[in-house]
């Protein structure tokens, strides 16, 4: 893009509100819907799209970005091996079907009946809570992840990085074998070898043995933890984990006088308040709080309105109705001047002495207007209120929103607290620096490793790969033979959790059970396992031990009921959660506002930051803290609101990226001190200025051949005393032309508005424009040929997804990449157009149309309306009528039908489908995966090879699957049935699917919905799927 | 003759067979609907009973199933006589008894697309 189009002087151009820069002549020549009225808003997808330019220009008349259909060189070679071996594979079976071997069930276990697959209960580690799942699994080899509906934090949904446990099960990279002192070993040399360290620490009452663990609720590993501490009363046991919350605990902590852990319940709260929280991607009640937060958005008098203050953009922020961008280390400066506002609107008993605390961010002043609004509304909805703090901010800001919650009534209500159910309160920074100050100090002679590859994660001053050379004895239990591995002298591969038994605890703290979906597949062991080592029990199993521990338990415990053990253990396993094992209620809390004054006091000087760029690091929405680095799914999935993949970057705001002389794409090294690292800044609209984001978990060095050198790693730059906020960063300019992948910019939509959104009052208003947009989108347009008649047929299957609803947070393309078996394709082919998901979620940034004539202001505060797209079942579907082959046709149902073995891959279909939701098969993507690797496959789905087009299916392999159930058993498929992937794993049940010609079905409800609209309507495609227009309830006295 | 399945049995050790009957990997072929609506085993897999070593009795292509899907009414018989080698419809025709039987089981073959490819 040339400079003079960044220019604002030489902005009047795109003034018109066309995103693609052409005249208002072109734009009246296309029959778009909403072009009679004037715009009242714009919706653009990226900084290049809204300053348009040649460049932008050229693409939007190009159907697929540059070089989606050429082949690279790197490409070309390697597809041409791989056209080489499929030419001579069919040389030699050119003639007749490979005569195929079929090895049956000598004795077939009852429950399984080959071909039908099983549902099986267990739960995966959520920071060290249960996130109860149910897993399917085909003849004993588990396909996939969806929720347990039963569960409390699940509730039937799950998010991307749970469902990927299914890739990482079968992934080749994972530790295979155990080294002793590094030497190839198996675990009974290993047990031995810690019996004889144990006997050795025993003899000091193991004051030289500390334990590294990973924060847990399990009850089973509490009790080993508690025999371990009996036989060795002098070794510790400390909690480390690179997600832990301890400022909240800490906050708590301040504010009533012991560590609790928060816990939240939007199902009442009329008012949300997110401080720097991404609750709905982060924490252990994310899946819950999204369900709370989206039945809270039905339009009317119930409606709830999210407040957001954050420095960058998170599917929380997309989804709030007011967004205030505020530097990470300025949110203080908002809690405070909220304190203060509500102390006057609800005296000063409580909050005076907090509001009379001096100011620690003295220089900085928060949009007194945004503050005032806010704390009348909040006092407005005492009791149905609700403020939350993200795990970033200090302990500091969570007591201010303590007390303030508590001052609102909201404490019962919207807010809990409870006496922390994980074995150690405290599992972040401090506790791993006072064991890193013990084992500088040499008092460390044995260190068993149980966290997940701390020398990863820690903050890089604590240099933790060199402290663990300096103990005589270190054991790591882990996954991959990652950076930890490497410096570690024994190693011990651990058992996936789809591979162990165990069990765990809930938000609520019910417990539930983790049983194996399949024998480990390399020799590994779990986490009781290895601990009950210490105890000269690692021989015997963690089953045994975990039914020993709950026999003992269910007898002294009465959770038997009139059932014996055996009974009742085989009902705990069916349904995965344990009856009648919730926390005992919560300890009342009380509040002295002049104590906790005095208490923060101190802290004051802490918070104050030297004046300039600030650094900010995020966990990652996709990898964590680099432990899911190795999962190509996540890898690939589009990061929510940057839509980056395979990658992190440096985030900017558009005015902090002008003055440094910066743009995207560029390749920048960020100092600190002389702490180094370099990657491609990202403009992103929507940052806090003077403020620089970097995600954590990128760069790994050993992830695995996924993982490593993927992105550059920020926690070089991150230090133990300011982990999360910093200043002092220099950034210089070093390379540019960085190729991202990125998925947003690959279609171009031509300045239509396909994401309707508009506020409470325009939805009552029924002369706005949005009722015009809704109205043009529902009419049904006439039609030359004679339309098809559905209504012979019992089915007439159809999708409606709600935008209220929908957050963005993408759950619903890892499930259907896992239900599909969807490739996956690497960063290069992404960058030029050649994702496979089948589900995108679309991003707009939405900007009022008054602003165009400066888009300085455009690119630095818009709106986000968030789209999820896929194949919309058109009844009259542009793709059918191009295929020269009749691959793809339509169903009597109505659905879209792909035939996969007539394609011959002319690619005209996705040519002409104006939702730009086919994909094409350029390269063999699955290749040629290890064995352990098609163990993952959906059987009831056709894995496709090179040169097919594919797409949505609407799952049709679950379709037909009830329709077969359905048609023995001699009846109809009843409503909610069939669900999608999308739809099942749906957190905020945005999506809805099923049958139109039942009127009483929630997808014919749906679709009678006055928010209900059909995009690109005025093309006549009639989709099968319809989206409910968005609503915004913004505060009236901030409209 | 059947040592070879005694030995398996007592041994735990699986026979490895030759598959015989076998469709595409694209096909997706459901045998619990076939038989609950009254299509025999003998229809699509012939008298092994009579077989001296396991041979594929019908094409089992596209053409040869939509055959039975467009008219299914010839090759249906009374659901208990499923498993029966030397059923034979009664009197009359199979087309007239295979229609009443059609009725009878609420038999409604589909020709889309993806009741077979997914």
């Amino acid at each position: 893009m040339s400079s003079d189009h960044r220019t604002p002087a030489n902005n009047h151009e795109p003034k018109s509100g066309n995103a693609s820069g052409s005249s208002p002549a072109r734009r009246s020549s296309l029959p778009i819907a909403g072009q009679a009225l004037p715009p009242t808003k714009k919706l653009w997808r990226g900084e290049e799209e809204l300053v348009g330019g040649p460049e932008v220009e050229q693409a939007a008349r190009q159907e697929f970005p540059d070089g989606t259909d050429t082949m690279t060189d790197d490409v070309s070679r390697r597809g041409f091996v791989q056209l080489l071996g499929t030419s001579l594979a069919v040389t030699t079976t050119a003639c007749y079907r490979p005569r195929q071997k079929i090895v049956p069930y000598v004795k077939r276990p009852p429950e399984v009946t080959p071909g039908n697959s099983l549902h099986f209960a267990t739960s995966v580690n959520h920071e060290g809570f249960g996130f109860g799942a149910l897993i399917e699994s085909h003849e004993g080899r588990p396909t996939k992840l969806e929720g347990n509906p039963d569960h409390v934090d699940s509730l039937g949904a799950a998010g991307t990085k749970d469902q990927a446990y299914i890739l990482s099960l079968y992934d080749n990279d994972r530790a295979k074998s155990a080294r002793l002192n590094g030497h190839p070993a198996d675990w009974r040399d290993v047990c031995g070898f810690v019996k004889t360290l144990v006997d050795a620490g025993a003899k000091n009452g193991g004051a030289g043995v500390r334990f590294l663990v990973e924060p847990s609720t399990s009850p089973l590993i509490g009790d080993l933890r508690a025999r371990i501490l009996a036989k060795l009363p002098a070794a510790k046991f400390v909690s480390y984990s690179g997600l832990a919350d301890d400022a909240a605990v800490d906050g708590a902590k301040l504010a009533f006088g012991q560590p609790l852990d928060t816990r939240h319940d939007l199902t009442s709260a009329k008012v949300i308040v997110a401080l720097d929280s991404d609750f709905m991607e982060e924490g252990i009640e994310n899946i819950r709080l999204q369900r709370q937060f989206a039945l809270g958005r039905e339009p009317g008098e119930n409606m709830n309105r999210l407040y957001v203050a954050e420095p960058t953009f998170t599917i929380t922020g997309a989804s709030a109705d007011h967004r205030l961008r505020l530097r990470g280390s300025d949110i203080v400066a908002l809690a405070q001047a909220l304190t203060s506002e509500l102390s006057k609107l609800l005296g000063r008993d409580v909050l005076g002495g907090l509001a009379d605390l001096p100011l620690a961010r003295a220089g900085v002043t928060v949009d007194p207007k945004w503050v005032q609004a806010l704390a009348k509304d909040l006092a407005r909805n005492r009791g149905r209120s609700v403020i939350l703090v993200g795990r970033r901010q200090p302990a500091f800001v969570h007591a201010l929103a303590n007390a303030m919650n508590f001052a609102l009534g909201n404490v019962g209500t919207t807010v809990k607290y409870v006496t922390p159910l994980r074995h150690d309160a405290y599992a972040g920074i401090e506790p791993l620096r006072a064991l890193a100050e013990e084992i500088a100090a040499g008092k460390v002679e044995t260190l068993f490793i149980a966290a997940q590859n701390p020398v990863f994660s820690a903050p890089s001053d604590f240099k933790f790969d060199k402290l663990l050379a300096r103990v005589p004895n270190t054991l790591y239990w882990g996954l991959y033979d990652d950076e930890t591995a490497k410096v570690v002298r024994t190693f011990v591969p651990a058992a996936h959790p789809l591979e162990s038994w165990g069990d765990l605890r809930a938000s609520d703290g019910s417990v539930s059970l983790v049983q194996p979906l399949i024998e480990p597949l390399w020799s590994a062991v779990t986490e009781v396992d290895f601990l009950a080592a210490v105890l000269e029990e690692g021989q015997v199993g963690s089953h045994e031990q975990l039914r020993a521990y709950w026999s003992k338990r269910a007898a002294s415990e009465n959770l038997l009921g009139t059932l014996g053990f055996e009974l009742q253990w085989e009902n705990w396993l069916g349904k995965g959660i344990l009856a009648d094992t919730k926390a005992p209620s919560a300890p009342a809390v009380s509040l002295d506002g002049a104590a906790l004054a005095a208490a923060l006091r101190p802290q004051l000087p802490s918070l104050a930051k030297e004046a300039g760029l600030e650094l900010a690091f995020v966990l990652d929405s996709k990898v964590a803290d680099g432990r899911h680095a190795n999962n190509g799914w996540l890898q690939e999935l589009p990061h929510p609101v940057t839509k980056i993949t395979w990658d992190n970057a440096v985030l900017l705001s558009h005015a902090t990226a002008s003055r440094l002389s910066l743009k995207t794409a560029d390749i920048v090294e960020v100092s600190l001190g002389d702490r180094k690292v370099r990657g491609p800044v990202y403009v992103q609209p929507g940052q806090a200025e003077e403020s620089v984001t970097v995600a954590l978990g990128y760069g790994r060095t050993a992830a695995g051949s996924v993982g490593t050198g993927v992105g550059f790693n920020a926690n070089i730059l991150r230090d133990s005393t300011n982990p999360w906020f910093t200043t002092g960063v220099q950034i210089e300019k070093v390379g540019k032309d960085y190729p991202f992948g990125i998925t947003q910019t690959h279609w171009r939509m031509e300045n239509r508005e396909p994401a309707i959104a508009a506020t409470v009052k325009e939805f009552e208003d029924h002369h706005s424009r949005v009722h015009h947009l809704l109205e043009e989108g529902r009419e049904p347009l006439p039609q030359i040929h004679k339309p098809w008649d559905y209504s012979k047929e019992a089915y007439k299957w159809g999708m409606a997804i709600d935008l209220n609803k929908c957050t963005g947070c993408e759950a619903c393309m890892t499930a259907c990449q896992s239900e599909n078996n969807i490739p996956i394709v690497g960063r290069e082919n992404v960058r030029i157009g050649r994702e496979m998901h089948w589900i995108r979620i679309d991003r707009y940034y939405e900007t009022d149309a008054g602003y165009s004539d400066d888009f300085y202001k455009d690119m630095a505060d818009p709106k986000v309306v968030v789209q999820p797209m896929a194949c919309q079942h058109c009844e009259t579907a542009p793709c059918e009528y191009v295929c020269p082959v009749n691959a793809t046709v339509h169903s009597d149902e109505g659905l879209n039908e792909m035939v996969y073995n007539r394609c011959i891959g002319t690619r005209y279909c996705a040519n002409n489908c104006p939702y730009k939701v086919r994909r094409f098969n350029y390269l063999d993507f699955h290749g040629d995966p290890p064995e352990v690797g098609k163990m993952r496959h959906n059987p009831d789905v056709t894995v496709r090879a090179r040169g097919v087009m594919e797409k949505c299916t609407y799952c049709v392999q679950r379709i037909e699957r009830a329709r077969i159930d359905s048609r023995i058993e001699g009846r109809s498929i009843v409503d909610g049935e069939v669900k999608s992937a999308c739809q099942q794993t749906c957190p905020t049940g945005a999506i809805t699917f099923g049958s139109l010609h039942d009127p009483d079905s929630a997808v014919s409800k749906a679709h009678a919905s006055e928010r209900r609209y059909s995009v690109l309507h005025e093309i006549n495609t009639r989709p099968r799927t319809v989206y409910l227009a968005r609503v915004r309830n913004p505060n009236p006295e901030l409209a | 003759m059947l040592s070879k399945v005694r030995e398996s049995f007592l041994e735990n050790r699986p026979i490895v067979w030759t598959k015989v009957n076998d469709v595409p990997d694209f096909v997706y072929f459901n045998h619990s609907i076939h038989v609950s609506k009254g299509v025999g085993c003998v229809t699509c897999h012939g008298r092994v009973d009579q077989m001296a070593a396991v041979e594929k009795a019908k094409p089992l292509t596209m053409g040869w199933c939509l055959d039975c899907h467009r008219n299914p009414a010839p090759n249906l018989r009374p659901v208990e006589e499923v498993t029966n080698m030397e059923w034979t419809p009664p009197e009359g025709d199979a087309e007239t008894s295979g229609k009443a039987l059609a009725e009878r089981y609420d038999v409604h073959t589909r020709t889309s697309c993806t009741t077979c490819h997914r």
